[in-house]
């Protein structure tokens, strides 16, 4: 116990002495023990990328200014490629830092030292520095119905796709949350068509994963007539000829999703009768241009 | 092993879950009306001044931490705005606890200390605020301790969520309570380890040091100690097991501190003085009713001592996961 005559506040100083002695402490005791067990070898350690946000301000003082451009570059097709809207700085990758992924040299407005060692496509030489921070990436986006075939990019299996060929406007007004500015369709199937990949993997279902249950059967453009819509369809493969307000109407104001099931082809699977004259069979007085007619 | 958070972070998290855990203790005895029992309560004394300054430490150690935000303190400010981040939630449970914290040492020290009240109220320098005395004392500092005990709860977890957050990064560090209970093990095991390391420095220390046997005064406390070290013991259980069912580098991870390259810390720095030894001589204390000083203080060290290896050794056996 403390001395008697020790006025009370020396407990806070003894708590505090205390809490804060932990630390040599412990810092003296882990070497001590490490010392009887062999040291462990350190494995990769935790990614890492070169911060470079504070010697990249010379470059965003010059990227998104078009009269500061201008100075140097005529073309307006390559003033347009160069200039970096200022909003696009603050964007997630923008806030590393120019030098983060295109290198050069940073702190400086000599136009020619601040492009020695430029890099332009990040992803073509540095690749795996995007896998540093984006790993376990999807290779199927559900919600987008999209097979993305992510982990035979990083696994290295398909030879020469680098990062930017889909995601390359990142830093640059691209947002993969909001997809703001989304890759095109064409970047996957003009490369697939390129290489003379097989064919499955030059159709629709290479990259869109279908919700109908019905490939055995159908492929996705015997209905879909649009690679920009889904519902812009045509009725060529129907096994009762639309017309009227028939053809107008959407697929699952009829048939069940996603199967098309649940219709046996006659007028009472949709509709219901208004009168009590007649029978089921509405064709006798109806056409499907309208009901009055 | 991972080598780019060490020591450093180990210790601020300590810092900050000590802190919490210490304000939470003191609260305690504040609700439950064991710091008007007797003349001088040092669990509550300390309990409610050290979690300030403890938690101001583990902040400058974080800025210190953070390369670019000690280079361009500004920086700081960005992180307050970026909600979806577990760093800005840390944030701002830091800087609404640390004024809390320090109000209620504040107000427990002057409780404690008529004289320096008295000392305080006479300063002429100090006569615009002479509206405050004129509070109830008791009722504000009621006020700020339950204020600072959710604030408390909320760094305590934190220092764990910020772990699994990295996650999968480092699986271990996100490992889950068990393989079929998708939370993660370190936000509550961080919290009842900040629970122990506050009782071990209020009571079993600083009490034991102070007036004694704190058991004559709350005779469950013994119980009360047994149970966090029962509860922290089947945490750190079920975390190396879920880990090992994992597979994985969360399974490397639990391996090395078990049999592997941490065995020694972890049996020999946190295990024995932190578990085994404490739950010994408080179940002795149970049991005769009475904890000898050694005893006492030698719990306490070694809880505390325990709190600061449990953290370092989570964060140095994380392992990364392959690509």
């Amino acid at each position: 116990m403390l001395p008697a005559h020790w006025p009370k506040w020396t407990t806070i100083l003894i708590g505090l002495a205390l809490a804060v002695f932990t630390i040599p402490l412990a810092l003296v005791l882990e070497p001590a023990a490490q010392a009887l067990m062999p040291r462990p070898t350190p494995t990769a350690t935790l990614p890492m990328l070169t911060y470079a946000a504070p010697p990249s301000r010379e470059c965003i003082l010059c990227h998104t200014n078009q009269e500061a451009l201008r100075q140097t570059v005529s073309d307006p097709a390559e003033l347009e490629r160069l200039w970096i809207h200022p909003n696009d700085v603050h964007s997630t990758h923008g806030r590393l830092g120019c030098i983060t992924c295109h290198r050069g040299t940073g702190g400086t407005t000599d136009l020619a030292v601040a492009h020695q060692g430029l890099v332009k496509d990040p992803t073509l030489h540095f690749e795996e520095e995007c896998t540093l921070c984006h790993r376990n990436l999807p290779d199927e986006i559900p919600g987008d119905r999209l097979r993305t075939p992510h982990s035979s990019l990083v696994h290295g299996l398909a030879q020469g796709v680098t990062c930017s060929d889909c995601h390359g406007g990142v830093g640059h007004g691209f947002d993969p949350v909001s997809g703001n500015v989304i890759c095109s369709m064409n970047v996957c199937l003009d490369c697939h068509r390129a290489r003379n990949l097989r064919a499955e993997l030059q159709e629709c279902r290479a990259c869109h994963i279908g919700p109908h249950d019905v490939a055995a059967a159908l492929s996705c453009d015997d209905c879909h007539t649009s690679t920009v819509r889904w519902n812009e369809t045509h009725l060529a493969v129907h096994p009762v000829e639309l017309v009227g307000w028939h053809a107008q109407t959407d697929c699952f104001d009829c048939h069940d999703w996603p199967n098309f099931g649940g219709l046996r082809y006659v007028c009472s699977d949709c509709h219901q009768r208004p009168h009590d004259f007649g029978d089921e069979n509405c064709e006798r007085c109806h056409t499907p241009e309208g009901w009055n007619k | 092993m991972q080598t780019a958070w060490g020591w450093l972070p180990a210790i601020y998290l300590f810092l900050g879950g000590m802190g919490a855990g210490a304000l939470i203790i003191a609260a305690t005895f504040e609700f439950y009306g064991k710091r008007y029992q007797y003349d001088f309560c040092p669990t509550t004394l300390v309990g409610a001044t050290v979690p300030g300054p403890l938690v101001i430490l583990g902040t400058i150690l974080l800025i210190f931490d953070l390369g670019a935000g000690l280079r361009e303190p500004w920086r700081i400010l960005y992180m307050f705005t970026h909600f979806s981040s577990v760093m800005t939630w840390g944030v701002w449970l830091l800087t609404f606890f640390i004024p809390v914290s320090l109000i209620y040492g504040f107000l427990e020290s002057v409780d404690t200390f008529p004289a320096a009240r008295e000392w305080l109220k006479a300063r002429r320098w100090l006569r615009w605020t002479r509206f405050l005395w004129n509070l109830p004392l008791r009722r504000t500092k009621r006020v700020f301790a339950g204020i600072g005990v959710v604030l408390a709860l909320g760094v305590a977890i934190y220092t764990g969520i910020l772990l699994s957050a990295v996650g999968p990064a480092i699986p271990f560090w996100s490992t889950r309570v068990l393989p079929f209970i998708p939370v993660p093990m370190m936000p509550l095991l961080f919290l009842v380890s900040a629970l122990s390391t506050g009782i071990g420095l209020t009571v079993d220390l600083v009490g034991t040091l102070t007036v004694g046997f704190m058991e004559h005064r709350v005779k469950s406390l013994p119980w009360i100690h047994m149970a966090f070290i029962g509860v922290e013991t089947l945490l750190v259980g079920l975390l190396l097991i879920t880990a090992l069912v994992d597979g994985g580098s969360a399974a490397q991870s639990a391996r090395e501190i078990v049999a592997g390259t941490h065995a020694v810390v972890f049996w020999v720095l946190i295990i024995i003085p932190g578990f085994v030894y404490p739950f010994v001589v408080h179940a002795y204390a149970a049991g005769l009713g009475r904890h000898s000083l050694a005893s006492g203080v030698g719990s306490g060290v070694g809880i505390v001592v325990a709190g600061l290896f449990l953290r370092y050794l989570i964060l140095v056996s994380g392992i990364p996961a392959a690509l």
